[in-house]
């Protein structure tokens, strides 16, 4: 048996969540400037960034990961998820992340990727009140659901961009390089048009449907 | 949501190293194409259990889907399963 399986997508959908959904109360490495930044200074901003939450992501991961929400039906449980995210405060990390992410002015090799990245956040953003609501209503479908769609919004920007955008983010995450399945990869696949369509399905079939439905149940 | 994947998979002829593969393939998208539906359906009936039960069921079909797979498709699909 291939133990890693859908054990790394937990912890990449975790972090990829916790990419968009956390900050820190330190202060943003973002650099304050209107020059662009060399593609290094630009991808170790991305890292650093997220860097300031790995904390956070490991309490998320470590803490929640086990729980949510294979084991949603325990009343229990399901008040440790709320505290837990309760103190997050999720929403003012959205925001703080958002906004030091379109701060940044990435070197015009990473423009395409940035503007992607942003996007992405102003969107996560605007979720924000649904999750809000679902956490003081004490509705864990809801959560579950958006949660869900949080961590998809996050792995697809992530394997839209490119390699080495994508590994910047899990880097910063914590998530070593050789661990990030989701990042597209440099390397020629084998199998021609059949092998990149193969894995171009794969990738988005796991960002679509590892947060909605299989990524806990499988850790045992 | 997946249908679109299962219908753009069933679409597809794998060369004919890749057949045995593709087959096992496509019964993994299926099979969890239909467990997300019995969440999705699960979660707007507010049922929890349910819904706890169909995640489960999408890790023994991973599960039994990995140890049918042919080594060669592995490394296609390194985001679900270890090549």
């Amino acid at each position: 048996m291939r133990a890693r399986l859908f054990v790394v997508p937990l912890a990449i959908f975790v972090a990829s969540f916790l990419l968009a959904a956390c900050s820190s109360d330190e202060p943003s490495a973002t650099p304050v400037s209107d020059e662009p930044l060399s593609e290094e200074a630009y991808l170790s901003a991305i890292t650093s960034a997220e860097g300031l939450v790995a904390d956070r992501i490991e309490r998320l991961a470590t803490t929640l990961g086990p729980l949510f929400p294979r084991t949603a039906s325990k009343s229990i449980q399901k008040a440790v998820v709320f505290s837990e995210f309760e103190e997050l405060e999720i929403g003012k990390f959205f925001e703080e992340r958002y906004t030091a992410a379109a701060a940044l002015v990435p070197s015009p090799g990473y423009a395409e990727d940035h503007q992607r990245y942003v996007a992405s956040l102003q969107r996560l953003s605007a979720m924000v009140p649904v999750f809000e609501s679902a956490i003081e209503d004490d509705d864990f479908a809801v959560l579950h659901l958006t949660i869900a769609e949080f961590q998809e919004e996050s792995a697809l920007t992530a394997i839209a961009s490119s390699s080495s955008f994508c590994r910047a983010l899990f880097r910063g995450a914590g998530v070593p390089d050789d661990v990030p399945p989701l990042c597209p990869e440099n390397d020629d696949l084998p199998g021609g048009a059949y092998g990149q369509e193969i894995s171009s399905l794969s990738h988005n079939f796991i960002a679509r449907f590892g947060p909605r439905a299989g990524t806990n149940a499988a850790m045992t | 949501m997946f249908d679109e994947t299962v219908s753009r998979l069933e679409a597809i002829s794998p060369p004919d190293e890749y057949v045995a593969g593709h087959e096992v393939v496509l019964a993994y998208f299926k099979a969890l194409t239909d467990t997300s539906d019995q969440i999705g359906t699960a979660i707007a009936a507010g049922d929890l259990e349910e819904m706890r039960l169909q995640m489960e069921r999408s890790g023994t079909i991973a599960q039994e889907t990995d140890e049918s797979l042919p080594s060669n498709i592995r490394i296609l699909l390194s985001p679900l399963f270890q090549p």
